[in-house]
């Protein structure tokens, strides 16, 4: 006996469309009739209908127009969503197969050709947002991940916050089953009225289309919006049936994107920020996520040169080349009499210190008259939940802009600001950083001495032996090593040879950003270097894969100290507070050991050319050039470095 | 008497050349002399080496032994106190002489 509960009670969206192209065809039927009763002369040509093409070509198949509509779909809606996606300059989707979205995928591959955008396979959506992510911060522009709804948006969700936190755009576009009457049974599980909710915290914007129209316009807005700073991911959802339904073959206006411009500061406010900064005996630039590329660097340097006021680079980006004098440690801030922060987050830490104490006690290390100016998009946009803002600290100068959109005017209004008796004062300036630079490099060679021969290795030497391996190629890093080393040994001086860290200091991201990253580099002809850590590495073991499936050169060379060193010293303060605990009890839980995690071969499962474990620095130089030239004939190459914890 | 002052000079200067000597050629740390430094978790802020990071370089320390008891003790920073139930003085003493043994560092370059 048939169940009356699963027959449709109404028209459903399909039972809709079908109809809707069946009275399409009664109505090209009726198309001659009208013809004939037009005069002669007010007839103009007109293209035939698809209808009417059916109609005069012969039907091969010898399918009947109810057969065609029951059985196929010529116009699928999913393909006029690929052509607006072509139309936002989308090179890549990043994907983990998933039905919500087969219709789209389908249409990517057959429809769109797999070209601009190109799939890119990953095996867990963590992996593929955040190689959307590294990608972003590398090509300046986003791509998209697909998710499958509800499983694959909570797969996502930590890599969404990193992202959010990193003010990356992202565009997800999550699959959805909409309509609970058309659902099939696992479908159910997969289906959500508001599939976006778990992540609204920490993205910019998001929407749930119910028509192709709507989707249409919402994934230009929703482009436009991670775009415009501060940028940050967005989410579509594409409902599962709206994907899957004929639409016709009449083409519908794609709505026109718009980039927006950034905000500048107001000229009146940089005008005064330019007075007290040319006023000051020792102005200082901090600079966090405040370089949008090449241009960005330059301009800083500019200010920087103008004012002879060192920088310091908190590295949320590559803002300043640390070849560059005026490059120095973040302990300078607190020598300063004013201070300028750039797209800073966190502006009470920059003057202060929080100790991880009993008793935490908060500690003023700037200057007690020291100003502070910010100039910054963070403002413009931020949600209560997630805390990423940082405790509140009212500023001298407030200035809300994109910053590196407001520099030129900045430089111009210090340079009419600085008397022509100042050249002295400068010049006096430019010979202590000079000195400073010199003695810090000095300071690191000679700190780098003392386990240059250690195993586990140190974390300086293996600074030192990828950089000569790598200083004459076209390299770019796409990690953020811990390790100071790095940064005082390399040459960094392009905007594209530095992306930051996480944002979120969310684990899970390094991988897949890497990777990410060096299809941006690749696309470039840039030779991409990862420094892997080990703990990174597990959440998204599967990166490696895509990396090799997809023929993505990247040099990831492990920083396998095997254990989580920060927790660990975590767990061993808790122990000596509390004046207990055995010798090496806090390794517990902390550390990765019994097995060693084998990381050589486990890459070499994935498809990975690899190497190790590495525990003579000496075996360091020669596997390095090795794994070199297997990146440099187009493959990803990993070597295990058992190194020290920091 | 004099033979007596002249030996006990004799034995000062002996004990000083093997000071001297002891400070500029150290004997290499054998594996168990590094076992309470790397217990204690010194060595992930300071280093296996000593060579410090996190926190301060220790190889070779210059301190005396009842100042880095001192430091260890009473941390002034944001190291943890190492009271005498988690780190007795044994061990500490131990520690100590693992740092003071370490070898001189060799000269290097980076290109």
């Amino acid at each position: 006996m048939a169940d009356d509960t699963r027959a449709p009670k109404g028209l459903n969206r399909r039972d809709f469309f079908t109809s809707a192209s069946l009275a399409g065809v009664a109505l090209a039927a009726a198309e001659p009739a009208t013809a004939q009763t037009t005069p002669a002369d007010e007839r103009k040509p007109v293209p035939p209908t698809d209808q009417r093409l059916a109609r005069e070509q012969p039907n091969v198949d010898g399918y009947t127009p109810a057969e065609e509509a029951r059985y196929f779909v010529t116009h699928p809606a999913s393909d006029v969503m690929v052509d607006v996606i072509k139309s936002l300059d989308i090179d890549y989707v990043t994907m983990n197969a998933g039905s919500s979205f087969r219709g789209l995928h389908e249409s990517l591959l057959n429809y769109g050709g797999n070209k601009r955008p190109e799939l890119l396979t990953c095996v867990h959506e963590e992996q593929a947002v955040a190689m959307a992510h590294g990608y972003a911060k590398v090509a300046g522009k986003p791509i998209i991940a697909a998710v499958h709804g509800t499983v694959g948006l909570q797969h996502a969700a930590m890599a969404v916050y990193n992202a959010w936190c990193d003010r990356v755009p992202v565009v997800i576009i999550a699959g959805n089953y909409l309509d609970g009457t058309e659902r099939r049974v696992l479908e159910w599980v997969h289906s959500a009225q508001d599939c976006v909710a778990p992540i609204r915290d920490y993205i910019k914007w998001d929407d749930a289309p119910v028509s192709l129209a709507q989707f249409n316009e919402s994934l230009v807005r929703a482009h436009k919006i991670a775009t415009t700073v501060p940028m940050g991911p967005v989410a579509i959802v594409a409902d599962s049936q709206l994907q899957e339904e004929e639409v016709g073959a009449a083409k519908p206006v794609l709505p026109r994107p718009s980039p927006a411009q950034p905000p500048r500061a107001d000229d009146t406010a940089l005008r005064e920020a330019a007075k007290l900064l040319v006023d000051a005996d020792m102005p200082v630039i901090v600079a966090e996520r405040y370089a949008h590329d090449q241009h960005g660097v330059d301009l800083l340097v500019q200010l920087a040169e103008t004012l002879q006021a060192a920088v310091v680079n908190r590295r949320g980006r590559m803002n300043f080349p640390n070849t560059h004098y005026l490059s120095q440690g973040g302990n300078v801030a607190a020598q300063a009499d004013v201070v300028l922060a750039l797209e800073v987050t966190d502006n009470f830490g920059l003057f202060h210190n929080v100790a991880d104490q009993i008793q935490r006690t908060t500690t003023r290390i700037a200057k007690p008259d020291a100003k502070l100016i910010t100039l910054g998009s963070g403002e413009l946009f931020w949600r209560s939940n997630y805390q990423g803002f940082g405790r509140y600290y009212g500023s001298d100068l407030a200035l809300v802009g994109d910053a590196q959109a407001s520099l030129p005017a900045l430089i111009e209004a210090v340079k009419k600001a600085l008397p022509a008796s100042s050249r002295r004062m400068l010049d006096a300036r430019a010979t202590r950083w000079r000195a400073a630079q010199k003695t810090r490099r000095e300071q690191a060679l000679e700190a780098a001495r003392y386990a240059w021969n250690a195993s586990p290795i140190s974390t300086e030497r293996l600074s030192a032996e990828i950089w000569t391996a790598i200083r004459d190629r076209n390299w770019a890093l796409v990690a953020e090593p811990l390790f100071p080393s790095l940064h005082e040994f390399w040459e960094i001086d392009r905007y594209y040879q530095y992306i930051g860290g996480s944002g979120g200091a969310g684990m899970g991201y390094g991988a897949p950003a890497a990777v990410g990253a060096a299809v941006a580099h690749r696309d470039a002809g840039r030779l991409a270097i990862n420094i892997q850590k080990d703990g990174d590495l597990m959440y998204c073991l599967g990166s490696l894969w895509t990396a090799a499936h997809h023929r993505i050169p990247l040099l990831s060379v492990m920083h396998n100290n095997r254990a989580y060193h920060q927790e660990l010293m975590h767990v061993q303060r808790m122990a000596a507070r509390r004046r207990r605990g055995v010798d090496g009890s806090a390794r517990t839980g902390n550390t990765l050991e019994n097995p060693f995690i084998d990381f050589a071969t486990v890459a070499k499962g994935l498809g990975v050319w690899s190497a190790g474990p590495i525990e003579n620095p000496d075996e360091l130089g020669p596997v390095l050039r090795e794994a070199l030239a297997v990146v440099e004939r187009g493959e990803p190459a990993l070597i295990d470095v058992v190194g020290q914890p920091r | 008497m004099r033979t007596s002052a002249l030996l006990s000079r004799l034995y000062q200067l002996a004990a000083l050349v093997l000071a001297i000597a002891a400070l500029s050629e150290p004997a290499a740390a054998a594996p168990d002399e590094r076992a309470p430094y790397v217990a204690n978790g010194c060595y992930q802020c300071h280093g296996y080496a000593g060579q410090g990071g996190a926190g301060a370089r220790l190889a070779r320390t210059v301190y005396s032994f009842e100042a880095f008891s001192a430091l260890v003790r009473r941390p002034a920073n944001e190291m943890p106190a190492y009271a005498p139930q988690v780190l007795n003085d044994q061990a500490l003493r131990s520690i100590y002489d693992y740092l003071r043994s370490l070898p001189e560092p060799p000269r290097i370059a980076i290109r």
